[in-house]
């Protein structure tokens, strides 16, 4: 409940079964290939980009790669794992106010169930190893999100003791800029990490 | 045990009521932010992404490249280049921010004495990659541009960023007009 699809998506589960009411389907309809007859059943309703429908068959098709990313995507687990005082934005994220539930993105407390981190804070050179251990304990697909100026940076400690941004250990996918960044900042950015699982290819498989 | 306690315990009564409360909860409306499609605004004065003044009259930025901010800034994150121009006038050749390094103290607004550099209420712009948060000269004004440009942006300085010294002025001009209370008795 509550994960908001995009229209089309919700629309075809219970649509299939009355063939063509809806107009906008005769729209999206593709051409039909030449020779054959252009029948209900023979054309395929294309609903999304690379989604199509055999109309009376009940039937979607879709590549492996949309499915898989849309399931990686619609159950993302962050991991609570506070560093510094952008941990406790992250804490109001997470909280019942901003309901990030409706994304499919609840908080896990443990690495090795988990899909994304979320570095939030400065990153000290004697908590660096600490991190990287518990980004190797979590299993691929994984993915990592700088949350503030220090994670993504260093920020203001250009000290003998912060690592100056966690990309120099971690491959990071998003970036998110603040001090410390707005909740509503935070989802923007977990939206883009969505976004860009969501447009993976290949990622599932032997050959990524 | 009697006999309507025991029809209860047989029925699961009460957990069914529980059960029903709950359902009903599923059809009322959402009490929580639907964020991506409702935005909180945001708390007048919020720092965020910076932007270069433009100034209305010439259409360029009101920077003059005298680094004040660049000296005040606390995580030294704007980097300005001056050239040399017509006439021997110093002239902002780049001016850029590293945001990913700022900290969103304001005090690069508090030290221009030209009001040349603000803080826009935008906060979304996170990205994939480094390089988008390194801010040149350009992109600062576009940001004005997009964000403060107008009515907006002159309120925001007068509101936030008026030299204090006004404040101070006011108040001495203000209790020289009023009664003075002296200790009576002493």
């Amino acid at each position: 409940m509550g994960v908001r699809k995009s229209k089309e998506l919700r629309v075809t589960s219970y649509e299939l079964g009355n063939k063509d009411k809806n107009t906008e389907y005769s729209r999206l309809r593709r051409p039909a290939v030449a020779g054959t007859q252009n029948t209900d059943t023979a054309s395929l309703i294309e609903v999304e980009e690379g989604i199509k429908i055999i109309p009376g068959a009940n039937t979607i098709i879709t590549t492996l790669d949309k499915v898989v990313n849309w399931g990686r995507k619609s159950a993302l687990w962050p991991m609570t794992f506070g560093l510094a005082c952008c941990a406790i934005e992250m804490m109001t994220t997470g909280s019942s106010y901003y309901d990030l539930d409706r994304f499919g993105i609840i908080f896990r407390a443990s690495p090795r169930q988990s899909d994304a981190i979320i570095v939030a804070g400065t990153v000290t050179k004697k908590m660096a190893p600490v991190v990287r251990r518990v980004y190797d304990q979590m299993p691929e697909p994984r993915y990592v999100i700088a949350m503030g100026s220090c994670a993504s940076s260093g920020g203001i400690f250009d000290t003998y003791s912060v690592v100056q941004g966690c990309d120099s250990f971690l491959p990071v996918d998003v970036y998110i800029p603040g001090c410390p960044p707005r909740p509503e900042a935070l989802i923007e950015g977990l939206l883009k990490l969505q976004k860009k699982i969501s447009q993976e290819k290949l990622r599932w498989s032997r050959w990524r | 045990m009697t006999t309507k306690k025991f029809i209860k315990k047989v029925f699961f009564i009460e957990i069914l009521q529980g059960l029903a409360l709950t359902l009903k909860h599923m059809f009322s409306p959402a009490v929580t932010r639907q964020y991506p499609y409702e935005k909180r605004e945001a708390a007048a004065g919020f720092r965020g992404l910076h932007a270069l003044v433009r100034d209305k009259e010439t259409g360029a930025a009101k920077c003059v490249g005298c680094g004040l901010c660049a000296a005040m800034c606390p995580s030294q994150c704007i980097h300005i280049y001056t050239i040399e121009g017509e006439d021997h006038k110093k002239v902002v050749d780049r001016y850029e921010i590293d945001v990913l390094r700022c900290v969103f103290c304001a005090f690069c607004v508090e030290a221009c004495p030209f009001g040349a550099i603000s803080l826009t209420e935008h906060y979304e712009y996170s990205d994939y990659a480094k390089d988008a948060f390194y801010m040149t000269k350009e992109k600062l004004l576009l940001t004005w541009d997009k964000y403060m440009a107008g009515e907006k942006g002159e309120e925001y300085f007068k509101k936030f960023w008026r030299p204090m010294s006004e404040d101070f002025i006011q108040k001495i001009q203000n209790a020289k007009f009023m009664p003075t209370c002296r200790h009576k008795g002493g």
